[in-house]
């Protein structure tokens, strides 16, 4: 009888739940509604003998009834009953339970905890692939913070001086020999240059030859040479003293050795104070290409570019080099 | 009326403001923009008289008005801590612990006499001047003093420190972290496999880039709309089985590549190694350059310059990491990876070695001198290629976030509040 009248004043008057669209669906804002329409069957609060299936926030499923032995306290409308994890059983539970309550609430709570249990499962399957995958959204930067790094950046790009850098770090390696003697990312008249440039600053010394035409052909024949010499020899370390090869003394040039002979000492005495390095594979190297020289008994600028302190380039040679 | 125009003077300003016939004005103007220039412009013309007949009065001049950047200005932590995320130059902190051994060795051996340490000229190029030697005492206390002094004397260089860095100097506390990635002796020849997030669209973007690295491929990361998506941890077991070296994640937001993840993959045994989250900014190709060229095949050179901190060693040496340990250098191709102020300015150049032009002046090094036996010659460049600048944000254990478990998961993580001291860099 009194739901009778309470929905009489929620149909006709006012209900605070009630939500009406243009299509003209009332839908019912009520938590407990198991349909979400505003009918006379669905209203929960027009209905003393009433049932919903509803989750908690964790996830679990329960069925709520309400009966009208506790209609006079509303503290107490609804009972709180857990449903089983397992679909069937719930389905079962939700049968027992409803026996003698209309078919349409028994009906409409079983389709509410299918469709439950079927967004439970998908949420799980989603959070699965999500975790499998791994891959999170980064959130944006703060357009705050994506300025200041901005201006940041366009300033510490002219603080670079990139290509500046660039090139006289590459001038660098060339100068300190990185590139071995020979060094294929160079041309010939730059090269030489080079030598010439590390020459006057006294890292490197080479004798005076007076007739540059007749050299460079020789030069060239020794390039060839010294390249076989050097396969051939690897790393056999020999004492650099002229009086030990005495072999090969016949050439005119060999006089001219004997010039060479006292500046290879001296470079000798050089190299070792300018050493800072203290690389004892460096000294051997040189004195073994040395050696190789004075074998020869040729004396031309090659010599002279032995003695400085270039080195064959392996990569982590090369890194013990560079300085920091 | 004369008082008429008496009226219009107002008091406490200039006759070049005050005067009222315009024309008088402007010369009157000129005349005081003249004026106040005069002893500027004089001082300037007799010290260029000066230099020029004595260049060296320029050099000390030069010298002694070195402009206050940030680079000079830069803060260090101040703790003989070398983890990572310590702002810590590390070689600095090297001599300053060759330094402390040194008075101890000095203390125990009483007086003998004790050789000045090596000098290196190049790295005291970012002197934090406050050395500390809490234990001195008698001899050692004087010699230091000496060292201190000699070491104030010397000014910091103008531009920025340059020099490559030497990953020699990687601090211990880093190699026992990262075993795999440091003690890799004989280098290994890198395998890069490069992928984008999932549902990536920057396929040619990420095909340049895996064009930067030499024996790299490209995969598209989901074929089919519905197909299995691999995880990038599935994805780093497959490249680990086929034998790849480093895995590469590029991520993209607004059609634009925005994010990298280099993950390292090492050999066998060894579960896969950190992995560095970086962001990218101002990518290029290399068409929106002007006037750029185009790369070849031929292994590039590497430049790494700047990394000064435990953390900029370990990004340098997961680059270095990155390229063939041999470079061919008849391919006169380098690739430059430039930290300045914690961004990784990424360039790759093309350069040959040529005799300068008449209009060329001589290159000069980072202290402001001209390059010894080098008149005459310089680099000429030519980009290639994309450029784009990197920013470390985060160093994992294992493989990104999610692939890595235990209480150091995370190494590092940059933090907006880190850039709260201008004057502070993480690498």
């Amino acid at each position: 009888m009194s739901d009778e009248i309470v929905w009489q004043i929620i149909n006709q008057q006012f209900c605070a739940f009630k939500l009406k669209t243009t299509k003209g669906n009332n839908f019912c804002r009520n938590e407990y509604n198991v349909s979400g329409f505003c009918n006379r069957q669905s209203c929960p609060l027009a209905n003393s003998r009433y049932a919903t299936v509803r989750t908690s926030p964790k996830g679990t499923i329960y069925l709520y009834i309400k009966t009208i032995e506790r209609a006079h306290m509303p503290s107490k409308w609804w009972e709180k009953i857990k449903l089983s994890q397992n679909y069937a059983e719930a389905l079962q539970q939700i049968e027992d339970r409803l026996q003698y309550f209309p078919k349409f609430l028994l009906h409409k709570c079983k389709q509410r905890l299918t469709r439950l249990v079927q967004v439970a499962t998908r949420m799980r399957k989603l959070a699965a692939e999500e975790d499998r995958l791994g891959e999170k959204l980064v959130p944006k930067m703060a357009p705050k913070v994506k300025h200041r790094e901005e201006a940041r950046e366009r300033k510490a790009l002219i603080a670079a001086k990139l290509e500046r850098t660039i090139e006289r770090e590459l001038l660098e390696r060339l100068r300190q020999g990185m590139y071995g003697d020979q060094p294929l990312n160079c041309s010939e008249t730059v090269w030489k240059k080079v030598l010439q440039g590390l020459e006057k600053e006294g890292e490197g010394t080479r004798d005076k030859d007076m007739d540059e035409g007749i050299e460079d052909e020789d030069e060239e024949d020794e390039e060839e040479e010294e390249l076989e010499e050097e396969i051939e020899d690897g790393n056999v370390e020999y004492v650099s003293d002229f009086e030990e090869t005495d072999d090969e003394l016949n050439d005119i040039e060999d006089w001219l050795g004997s010039d060479d002979e006292d500046d290879a000492e001296d470079d000798d005495d050089e190299d070792d104070d300018d050493d800072d390095e203290g690389d004892s594979e460096e000294d051997t190297k040189k004195k073994a290409k040395a050696g190789d020289k004075r074998k020869r008994g040729k004396v031309t600028k090659m010599k002279a570019r032995k003695k400085k302190e270039i080195e064959v380039e392996h990569e982590t040679d090369r890194e013990k080099l560079l300085a920091f | 009326m004369p008082s008429g125009n008496k009226g219009k003077h107002r008091s406490g300003g200039s006759l070049s403001l005050k005067t009222s016939n315009k024309m008088v004005r402007k010369q009157l103007y000129v005349k005081q923009k003249k004026e106040q220039g005069k002893e500027r412009h004089e001082e300037r013309h007799r010290r260029r008289k000066e230099e020029a007949k004595d260049p060296k009065l320029r050099e000390e001049r030069l010298a002694n008005n070195q402009p206050m950047t940030i680079e000079r200005k830069r803060v260090w932590d101040e703790v003989d801590d070398d983890s990572l995320g310590v702002a810590v130059d590390v070689a600095e902190l090297k001599r300053r612990r060759l330094e402390k051994e040194e008075a101890e060795a000095a203390r125990l051996a009483d007086g003998a006499p004790e050789e000045d340490e090596e000098k290196d000229d190049d790295a005291d190029s970012m002197l934090d001047s406050d050395e500390e030697n809490a234990d001195d005492d008698g001899d050692a206390e004087e010699r230091m003093e000496r060292l201190r002094q000699e070491r104030a004397q010397r000014k910091p260089s103008i531009a920025p420190s340059t020099t490559s860095t030497n990953l020699d100097m990687t601090p211990d506390s880093l190699t026992r972290q990262f075993p795999n990635l440091f003690n890799e002796e004989p280098p290994v020849d890198p395998k890069v496999l490069v992928t984008t997030h999932l549902n990536g669209t920057i396929h040619k973007e990420a095909e340049d880039i895996a064009a930067i690295f030499p024996n790299s491929t490209y995969i598209r990361r989901s074929a089919h709309a519905y197909g299995h998506k691999y995880s990038v941890r599935e994805i780093a077991k497959f490249a680990k089985n086929r034998g790849y070296t480093i895995l590469m994640i590029i991520g993209e937001d607004l059609k634009k590549p925005s994010s990298l993840t280099v993950i390292h993959l090492n050999g066998e045994d060894v579960p896969p190694g950190p992995s560095l989250t970086y962001t990218i900014r101002n990518y290029l190709p290399g068409k929106a350059l002007l006037g750029h060229g185009n790369p070849t095949n031929h292994y590039p050179e590497l430049l790494l310059n700047g990394f000064k901190t435990p953390l900029g060693i370990l990004a340098a040496k997961s680059m270095h990491t990155m390229f063939p340990p041999r470079p061919e250098l008849q391919g006169r191709q380098v690739v430059t990876l430039h930290n300045q102020r914690d961004y990784i300015f990424f360039r790759r150049h093309r350069y040959v070695f040529r005799e300068a032009r008449a209009t060329e002046k001589n290159v000069v090094t980072a202290e402001g001198k001209e390059m010894e036996g080098m008149q005459g010659i310089r680099a000429g460049l030519q980009e290639i290629g994309p450029r784009f600048t990197l920013k470390l944000r985060r160093v994992d254990k294992g493989i990104g976030r999610a692939g890595s478990e235990g209480e150091d998961a995370l190494k590092w993580e940059w933090k907006a509040k880190m850039e709260k001291v201008r004057t502070r860099f993480n690498l």
